[in-house]
């Protein structure tokens, strides 16, 4: 590869220059290459050694955890006690071994606890160990524990908000992958909310965590002209299944109040003003198969949240059953000579039941705080922020039932190709969002008025085409979040809801 | 956040165009008392806020000249939505909806009429929603005080339960008028038209109800007595009688279990918690109320008799203020200005000042004499207020307020007699 050398003289000259940077590459490449395959054989031979010693009887007769000094014995030892042959009825085979250690190995970096990768070392117990049979294999897991304390400050923009940060999280509290999360942040929308929670994987389980945390925050709520001042506490239980279903459940007690109102806030805010306790159960269950949540080509999302508040012995001054629903799907559409059009739907539907207290007849209507809102860049396009629904003046008071869909078709941009998370989308969505009827005329209702007011407000629904919107434009799926620019014109529309025509940023993890 | 806390600035706040001569020190040009800003501090007012943003309102429309559209594209744009359907019915929690039920079920006030739905004014005060519908008079004396004031001047509105979180100012009451007829119909309103509206929609804050009131049409403002010592018998009613209601309201503990807590903290919420965080911030404003007030007139030396009964210990690290609440001075002095307010109505006159017409100040002493009667056991069981589980009173444990102004036979004939008249 080397110039020819002319003459011993020339040497020097030849050392003097300087290589050739492209020279350079080369050997840096063949060298790469090089070790690449030394490695490939080093793994062939490594598989094919297990894979002929695949059915070779062994004994697990110990596992070691190493470089884990803040983690609890007792923690690590629920997890791997059971692999220990000694547990065992059975000898393993060394592949079964091995998968074994494997899927345990995978669980203790699911905690969140190590730093990845997690590496595996098998080893054979000396022979002169008496209490060992020929059989015995031990196992050394080397691990490299994440900082205990992690502690992150930040300043945040999107959605018209902008707001500063401060996050302190402890890992490993108690050696048991126990998680202290204490988080404080100031902006513009949420005016301040601060907010601590402990969570713990029960029983070693990192699929079974147990959350206990309190809040207090204050948030500006621009579209109906006040401010939510919230303090609270919630417990929760969260689980995931084999089959990849994430389940929560759990109780929450918050003391609301609608305060700092603007000058122009309507009647129904006024009214609606001061203080409240919710205290109520929350489940929800979450089915995700979509290959990528941000910008999905395929599969499909099932969301449902369910609260009951106030109901029996859950007291407080707030009583009803909420539910929502979320789905969305994704298809790949083939079209001829373009690779990644998509075309995506999403439907949302909620709804509010009053309930009545515990040794009452009638039910209360709902409060502005727990009705649903509609509308903006991130649910129904095309619209202000919480621009579908009932108007009192200019604020969006809510309602108690709503449905909305959405149809879109994204193509990758041309150039750029379906790699690169970019793309161009065209877009038609729509949505109702009801206040419940009132068929008696009177503020208080039994259980039967309630059915026939829901009766009454879900055939309302149908009514007329939906408020609607159709545009075109640009979505970007950064990691964090995903981001949408949009060209939209209002189609339908009630009177006094804020459509949007023209341009509008969306920024979020969830759009319909 | 102290809340129903805030109802104990009402007596203050007056709108009179008083020269002050007799107000306390700290209180001139305000005419707030000093602690007030402290117990509004969490709610702060929003009337600065009210106005940026119906300036922002008002310029919207003439915001589209600034950015010019291209003609197609506002051709474009005037073409959608392309259906427009009627708007969407309102929550039925919504003050407009209830107004309209309750005028179907035809619960009407005795002389004032509904004048249409969501078209009259409506007082927002402290009130149960029961009483609010058969227009009882509010419990609270800021809130009573202008409820008799309206109801003089022959201004027809309707009250609604509400708290001070609703108001702009952070105290109750406030007045949201009605609609200007012409601008209800807002069918035919274009969106421009219902932003002025709403600009106009604004809630009056109890420091301009009285220039409202004597601009509706069909009101019979009283004309307020000229006379030199009115604001010295006004100032009576602010501090001395105000004090001794806010003692016997809310640190008589007797009386705050009975009349204070059914009336202010059990409506709030259900919840235990909330309801023991609430009493204590208002017992703790109208404590440091009294204090600072204490402190600031120096009326009383602290001269500390830590062994006598009647010197409740009150801690506060306030600087300003003072240790103690020397109650029997309080009394004592409420007592004097009862006497004082006796010798002014005298035997003979129906109101005071002797006007034709009840005005700001009979209103004034209304608010006091009517509720402290009003939740007395001896007269008028039938006034006592229900409570709202239904079968105990809501009366005065600790009676030596309300058998002061017992005594004061014209007083008591005076308060009768406006509740006959108006409520």
């Amino acid at each position: 590869m080397a110039s020819a050398i002319g003459g011993e003289d020339d040497i020097f000259e030849n050392l003097k220059q300087r290589v050739d940077p492209k020279v350079q590459e080369e050997r840096d490449q063949s060298l790469n290459a090089r070790i690449q395959a030394q490695y490939q054989k080093a793994q062939n031979r490594l598989a094919e050694l297990l894979d002929s010693n695949s059915t070779l009887p062994v004994t697990i007769s110990s596992i070691s955890v190493v470089n884990a000094p803040h983690t609890r014995k007792s923690f690590l030892q629920r997890i791997f006690n059971p692999l220990l042959s000694v547990n065992r009825d059975q000898p393993y085979t060394l592949s079964e071994a091995l998968r074994e250690i494997s899927v345990s190995a995978d669980k203790l970096s699911r905690f969140d606890i190590f730093h990845p990768p997690i590496s595996l070392y098998i080893d054979q117990p000396s022979a002169s160990d008496a209490s060992t049979t020929p059989s015995d294999i031990a196992i050394y897991l080397s691990v490299r524990e994440k900082s205990r304390l992690l502690l992150k400050t930040g300043t945040d923009l999107g959605n018209a908000e902008g707001s500063a940060y401060g996050n302190l999280l402890w890992r490993n509290i108690f050696g048991g992958a126990e998680t202290l999360n204490l988080n404080a942040s100031l902006g513009t929308r949420t005016r301040s909310a601060y907010s601590a929670s402990f969570d713990t994987p029960i029983l070693s389980n990192p699929d079974l965590r147990w959350e206990i945390g309190g809040l207090a925050s204050s948030t500006h709520k621009s579209w109906a002209n006040h401010e939510e001042v919230l303090k609270g506490g919630s417990t929760k239980l969260r689980w995931l299944n084999s089959q990849g279903h994430r389940f929560e459940l759990g109780y929450s007690g918050i003391w609301r109040q609608i305060t700092g109102l603007g000058g122009n806030a309507s009647p129904t805010v006024r009214g609606d003003a001061g203080d409240s306790v919710k205290s109520s159960i929350t489940s929800t269950w979450i089915n995700d198969r979509r290959d990528n949540p941000l910008l999905p080509s395929s599969g499909y999302l099932m969301k449902t949240i369910s609260e009951v508040a106030g109901y029996g012995p859950l007291r407080g001054d707030v009583a009803f059953w909420k539910s929502e629903l979320e789905t969305q799907t994704a298809l790949s559409v083939p079209v001829p000579g373009i690779n990644g059009v998509t075309f995506t739907t999403g439907l949302r539907a909620g709804l509010l039941w009053p309930l009545a207290f515990a040794g009452q007849e009638t039910a209360q209507p709902s409060r502005i705080n727990d009705r649903f809102q509609l509308g903006g860049p991130t649910d129904v396009r095309g619209f202000r922020l919480s621009g579908i629904g009932p108007r009192d003046g200019s604020d969006a008071v809510g309602g108690d039932v709503f449905a909305a869909g959405s149809a879109n078709l994204l193509f990758p941009l041309p150039m750029v190709g379906a790699e690169k998370p970019l793309r161009l989308q065209a877009f038609v969505n729509g949505g109702r969002l009801l206040a419940l009827k009132d068929t008696s005329g009177e503020g208080k209702m039994d259980s039967d008025t309630v059915k026939n007011n829901v009766s009454e407000t879900i055939r309302e629904l149908a009514n007329g085409y939906p408020s609607m919107a159709a545009g075109v434009g640009l979505v970007y799926a950064h990691p964090v979040a995903r981001f949408e620019l949009n060209f939209s014109l209002p189609l339908v529309i009630r009177k006094g809801e804020e459509g949007r025509k023209g341009l509008q940023l969306g920024v979020g993890i969830s759009f319909l | 956040m102290p809340q129903n806390a805030d109802n104990m600035s009402q007596g203050s706040k007056e709108p009179l165009p008083s020269t002050n001569t007799f107000a306390k020190p700290a209180s001139p040009s305000t005419t707030t008392s000093p602690s007030d800003a402290s117990l509004h501090s969490s709610i702060p007012p929003t009337s600065t806020d009210a106005h940026s943003i119906q300036d922002r309102r008002a310029t919207r429309p003439q915001e589209s000249s600034f950015f010019t559209i291209p003609a197609p594209l506002r051709r474009l744009f005037d073409r959608f939505p392309l259906v427009t359907y009627p708007e969407n019915e309102l929550p039925s929690r919504s003050p407009r909806a209830v107004l309209r039920s309750r005028i179907k079920n035809g619960i009407k006030g005795e002389r004032d009429t509904f004048a249409a739905d969501g078209k009259q004014n409506v007082l927002y005060v402290f009130t149960t929603e029961e009483e609010a519908r058969l227009r009882k008079a509010s419990f609270n004396p800021g809130c009573l005080k202008w409820q008799a004031y309206l109801k003089f001047c022959n201004v027809s509105f309707a009250t609604l339960p509400s708290s001070n979180h609703a108001s702009p100012t952070g105290v109750l009451p406030f007045l949201l008028p009605s609609l200007p007829a012409a601008a209800t119909e807002r069918e035919s309103a274009s969106l421009s038209s219902t932003y002025t509206v709403l600009n106009e929609h604004l809630p009056i804050p109890t420091s301009k109800l009285q220039d409202w009131a004597s601009s509706q049409p069909g009101a019979s403002i009283p004309e307020e007595s000229n006379n030199i010592r009115y604001d010295a018998y006004m100032s009576l009613l602010d501090f001395r009688i105000r004090h001794a209601w806010l003692y016997n309201l809310y640190l008589e503990p007797l009386n705050f279990s009975t009349v204070a807590y059914p009336l202010y903290i059990s409506p709030v919420s259900s919840n235990p918690a909330v309801r023991a965080t609430v009493a204590s911030q208002l017992t703790r404003a109208a404590a440091h109320e009294l204090l600072t007030h204490q402190a600031s007139s120096g009326s009383s030396g602290c001269v500390a008799d830590l062994n006598s009964s009647s010197w409740s210990i009150l801690g506060n690290n306030s600087a300003l203020a003072a240790s103690y609440v020397d109650v029997d001075d309080l009394y004592s002095e409420a007592e004097n200005a009862f006497d004082a307010l006796e010798k002014l109505l005298g035997d003979e006159d129906e109101w005071f000042f002797g006007q034709a017409q009840p005005g700001m100040f009979d209103a004034s002493v209304f608010a006091y004499t009517a509720l402290l009667l009003r939740f007395d056991d001896d007269v008028g069981v039938s006034d006592a207020v229900e409570h709202e589980q239904g079968s105990d009173k809501v009366v005065w444990q600790e009676k030596r307020l309300v058998k002061a102004l017992k005594r004061r036979r014209n007083l008591v004939r005076h308060c009768r007699r406006i509740e006959e008249l108006y409520f």
